[in-house]
């Protein structure tokens, strides 16, 4: 997700991007350090979290599946998208559509 | 194609990808266990695998030759490059041992800040995270290992490339009469044996692959490797959208999390204050 290049985007729409990935923090700070992302990365180690949003080991490689949640300012799930596979993520252009009601 | 695909790759590679082609970055559907680059085995050492080609009696793996290829493909997609195909990656990897011998960078080494370096400007480039890299690379069977190999061996290549150009060489010219004056065999079949190709654990999800474009006079080298190189690139269909554990309408899960950034996370911090676009990355095992 080229989520980075659409940061403006989001902050017009006031959405905070927030990544997560199933791996340690020093995993998650080796991205952060390359990537120079303007957004938190969190670690999700023991894939709680993942867990808890349904998309852990969906595709049965013990990773998660790329997804994305739209969360409104209520706390509710407003949107989501799961991948089918571990190349489908929706764009960041899709994901703008989907905030700009809210 | 030959001196052309060597000196453009890491040029076509740092390109940035174009918006389409990061929504669905690169797939191949297949894993195998990469192992060591081709050419790590010194010249006439016979290896206990399968080899596809040799140069003046290096040789090249059969599974050096298709980690080669299914990186190509997947680094080609991420840099919305067109895929090579599998018979150029064999072109190239006997083009790397040819300048790499001629310049006695064999055995020559790279540091590793030095392809860290590179490999954070390639993504960089690309305007992709690590970890969505690292993500496409697992989806291929291959590691992050894999691509720090090949990196290396590209910088040494580099290298080698800048030697010749110094000694006022024409590149193509002098890569043409190598070729000529080196014992360069290719062995057939040079594909894939069927009994391995169904040894080769299927991808983990369902999507309908499409074959790599195959010119006919590689028809049979590329039928065999198709499987491997078989790419994922239909369109996102918005309607497929699989039925996770959360949908639209439900309280989202509260949760605290680490960030790499040293502070800890929690989503309720944002309630009433802003909407949260939460991304899952594949993360790593």
């Amino acid at each position: 997700v080229d989520l980075q290049n659409h940061y403006q985007g989001f902050q017009q729409r006031q959405a905070e991007v927030i990544a997560l990935a199933v791996q340690d923090v020093t995993n998650a700070q080796r991205m952060v350090q390359v990537t120079a992302v303007p957004f938190p990365i969190l670690a999700d180690p023991d894939h709680a979290v993942a867990d808890t949003y349904g998309v852990y080991n969906l595709l049965g490689d013990g990773l998660a599946t790329p997804a994305v949640f739209i969360i409104d300012r209520s706390g509710n799930i407003v949107w989501s998208y799961v991948g089918q596979n571990a190349s489908d993520r929706p764009n960041s252009q899709t994901i703008l559509d989907n905030l700009s009601p809210l | 194609m030959a001196i052309a695909g060597l000196l453009l790759l890491m040029v076509r590679l740092a390109a940035p990808a174009a918006d389409s082609a990061l929504a669905t970055p690169a797939v191949v559907s297949a894993g195998a266990t990469p192992t060591h680059s081709p050419g790590a085995l010194p010249a006439g050492q016979v290896p206990d695998e399968p080899v596809v080609a040799t140069v003046d009696g290096t040789p090249v793996t059969e599974s050096a030759w298709q980690t080669a290829a299914r990186l190509d493909a997947v680094l080609s997609r991420l840099a919305a490059q067109p895929i090579p195909v599998s018979q150029e990656t064999l072109d190239r990897l006997v083009d790397e041992i040819l300048l790499l011998r001629e310049t006695g960078l064999e055995d020559a080494t790279v540091t590793p800040a030095e392809v860290e370096a590179r490999i954070a400007s390639l993504e960089s480039g690309w305007g992709l995270a690590d970890a969505e890299v690292v993500s496409a690379l697992e989806a291929a069977g291959l590691t992050r290992q894999s691509l720090v190999k090949r990196v290396a061996r590209l910088i040494l290549v580099e290298r080698a490339i800048e030697i010749l150009s110094a000694r006022h060489l024409d590149l193509d010219t002098w890569l043409a009469q190598a070729r000529q004056s080196t014992e360069i065999s290719l062995y057939q079949p040079l594909g894939v044996p069927p009994q391995q190709i169904q040894d080769i654990p299927s991808p983990p999800t369902e999507f309908s692959p499409v074959e790599t474009p195959v010119p006919p006079e590689v028809a049979t080298l590329d039928r065999n490797l198709a499987p491997l190189l078989a790419v994922d690139s239909l369109p996102v269909d918005e309607t497929s959208v699989a039925e996770a554990g959360n949908s639209p309408g439900e309280p989202a899960p509260d949760f605290t999390l680490d960030s790499a950034q040293g502070v800890a996370v929690t989503l309720s911090d944002y309630q009433g204050k802003s909407n949260v676009v939460l991304v899952f990355y594949r993360g790593k095992t």
